[in-house]
């Protein structure tokens, strides 16, 4: 099933996401309005250019973002009138060139002029569509007058709704940190239940395709949090459970594996352990473990062949990760 | 010869162009309503491909998306026939659509929303018509069938496949990229304790980018290697391999920040160190050029440095990691070497 994390994982700038509240706010005027007008044939058309002319939602300040869309919005409606009319004459050469030509600029506008494209591709779409739509229009129902009423109300949805959302992008707050804990338990899971293994090699392709998407996954999360202190202590997270991933130990006695091994395992089953805990008394339950699990670390004698390196980062990761979750249960109470 | 196109922009707008041109004259030529969705499937097809293997992913996820989306709209249009219903699944789906663009790599579930979406809006159009099974087979997956195999067509013929010269293109960047990394470990180590910590600096993003951009060629690669699976989960191993090579980097970063300050190499050590590394790139740019014979040669060479580097480092126990990475990525570029890309990309691309 693709999850709410799966959406913001996909979303991280929340781009889609102000598209899609637009998009919602815009349809449901359009509804009432198709419902309230009567307009014939042409009420469609409220529904049409409400739903598709939210696609230059470009510029540096509202005004300017509302002339490209009033721009846009021109556009549009000039060319679904401009395929009406060739559908109603059955211009047929007059259309084929149109459409080669819009749709050839589409391809250019996507590799050079990323803003404009949005706007030309659909002038490519609807001149394709309502081309067809005049020639099934055969008693000309949809007429200048009716049309004309009809796209003026969709333009009415799209203004409305770009005043309503006017950003661009939004940011989630504290969903990207649960995303991160989300996929960082994901993560500590897989790991922890990965069976012994003597070197990376030992494992599926499976498991190490999953294992990268997650990686991937908790950078890009990363990328998008706007508190730096709170992402310091992400970045020290991800280097240090990369690391402990990929501990080398090629050559090395039965001896040495095993103790890298139950180190691994030890120290993903503690942090799944805390990711998993639901209330604040379980997650002080896990806080702790975790920092008596370090404090033995500390106390257990370098292993001859790491030189303590990978207890390091794995203290590291406790540190980051403890301290985070304190904050968060402290910051909680104190609200 | 087609293939041997320069521009990908200008073979973009060509494929757009005449799959447009053919669209419009079968939409025009086929005597039935809705003929456009002929002309609107090649649009889409054509938008966001550069090589025949992405038209064809396209195209296997505009059909599969369409029967899916005619399929969902049929059942809620039988379900659901008053206008208050449509109205109501027209305003989730297209709700859904907008949702479905954030899966950029999920095609097949945008256009599915987006057929269910039209569906419901043709079907308030056109309440005075009853929405039949012909209606919704023929018009929409037979007309979208025509309209993606003719940009599939058209692609075939005009558009450069430049996948496998892609994949070179790819395993030679990462080897690349891994050498850069292992001189910055392998400079620092003969320098200790002189090396600035800040010129000892890998960044586990970088590593994670670069590997995000192969996460998201895997699926083309995936189609230009249909018929050959085995290759293609090579390929995937290769690039894993790569990753893990990088990430080893880091550990010798890591290790190598670790070690004593007082410590000092012997000019032996120093001299091997360099060797190790002379030989690594020699390794690397033998794999690059696909000649495995003096990548053999080179290789055999490493082990007989890195033999003599354990010998005389073992008396630094701190080194232990080091050492332990060192032959870690020996044994990699072992299995580089005997991969089945090595022998693939040999194979293929002699030519490029």
């Amino acid at each position: 099933m693709l999850g709410i994390t799966d959406y913001i994982r996909n979303d991280l700038e929340g781009v889609y996401t102000a598209e899609l509240l637009r998009g919602a706010i815009s349809m449901f005027f359009a509804v009432i309005l198709t419902q309230i007008l009567e307009l014939g044939e042409a009420r469609a058309y409220i529904l049409i250019v409400a739903l598709n002319g939210l696609r230059s939602m470009t510029g540096e300040t509202l005004p300017r973002r509302l002339l490209n869309i009033i721009i846009s919005l021109f556009l549009l409606v000039g060319t679904i009138g401009l395929s009406i009319w060739y559908g109603h004459n059955h211009m047929y050469l007059a259309q084929t060139v149109t459409a080669i030509v819009l749709s050839s600029a589409t391809v250019y506008a996507l590799a050079g002029h990323k803003s404009a494209s949005g706007t030309i591709m659909f002038m490519s779409v609807f001149n394709i569509v309502n081309f067809g739509m005049g020639l099934l229009d055969v008693n000309h129902e949809v007429n200048p007058a009716n049309f004309s009423v009809a796209a003026g109300c969709g333009s009415l949805c799209v203004i409305t709704s770009v005043l309503a959302v006017p950003v661009l992008k939004f940011h989630w707050c504290l969903l990207i940190n649960h995303c991160f804990y989300h996929d960082l338990k994901l993560y500590a899971r897989m790991m922890c239940r990965s069976s012994y293994y003597d070197s990376f090699s030992d494992l599926s392709e499976k498991s190490k395709n999953r294992l990268l998407m997650l990686q991937s996954s908790l950078y890009n999360i990363t990328k998008h949090v706007d508190d730096p202190e709170r992402r310091e202590r992400y970045v020290k997270i991800l280097n240090g459970v990369v690391l402990i991933t990929y501990w080398p130990t090629t050559d090395t006695d039965s001896v040495h594996v095993a103790h890298i091994n139950s180190l691994r395992n030890s120290i993903f089953k503690l942090m799944y352990g805390l990711l998993s805990a639901g209330s604040d008394a379980d997650v002080k339950t896990a806080v702790d473990e975790l920092n008596f699990f370090r404090l033995n670390l500390a106390m257990v004698p370098d292993d001859p062949f790491c030189n303590g390196e990978m207890k390091r980062h794995a203290g590291e990761v406790i540190e980051a990760i403890t301290e985070l979750k304190m904050r968060e249960i402290k910051n909680a109470s104190s609200e | 010869m087609p293939h041997q196109n320069k521009s990908p922009l200008k073979a973009q707008i060509k494929v757009m162009a005449v799959s447009m041109l053919i669209a419009e004259l079968a939409a025009w030529a086929y005597p039935v309503d809705q003929s456009f969705w002929i002309p609107l499937t090649t649009f889409c097809v054509c938008l966001y491909i550069d090589t025949p293997l992405t038209a064809l992913r396209r195209t296997v996820h505009r059909i599969g998306g369409s029967i899916c989306g005619v399929i969902i709209a049929g059942l809620i249009c039988l379900l659901f026939p008053s206008e208050s219903g449509l109205m109501t699944f027209l305003v989730i789906f297209a709700g859904l659509t907008l949702w479905s663009r954030a899966f950029t790599s999920l095609y097949y579930l945008f256009v599915s929303c987006i057929t269910a979406a039209t569906i419901m809006l043709l079907a308030i159009l056109m309440r005075h018509t009853a929405l039949t099974p012909n209606y919704l087979i023929t018009e929409r997956v037979i007309f979208t069938t025509i309209g993606a195999i003719i940009s599939l067509a058209v692609s075939a013929v005009f558009m450069p496949a430049t996948e496998k010269p892609d994949m070179l293109r790819t395993y030679r960047h990462y080897l690349t990229r891994f050498y850069l990394e292992y001189r910055l470990c392998i400079y620092s180590l003969r320098n200790h304790p002189d090396t600035p910590a800040e010129k000892t600096d890998i960044r586990v993003n970088e590593i994670l980018k670069s590997s995000r951009v192969y996460q998201e060629k895997l699926p083309v690669w995936r189609y230009a290697l249909f018929f050959n699976v085995f290759i293609f989960r090579s390929f995937t191993r290769f690039l894993h391999r790569i990753h893990k090579m990088r990430i080893l980097n880091m550990v010798l970063i890591s290790s190598i920040g670790n070690l004593p300050e007082d410590l000092d190499f012997s000019d032996e050590i120093k001299s091997l160190l360099e060797r190790n590394r002379i030989l690594t790139k020699r390794i690397l740019l033998s794999l690059m050029n696909l000649d495995r014979k003096r990548c053999e040669q080179y290789l055999s060479e490493l082990h007989t440095v890195n033999n003599e580097l354990e010998t005389l480092m073992h008396a630094h126990r701190s080194c232990t990691t080091i050492l332990i990475a060192v032959r870690d990525l020996e044994q990699d570029m072992v299995h580089l070497k005997n991969g089945a890309v090595q022998i693939y990309l040999g194979y293929r691309n002699q030519k490029y």
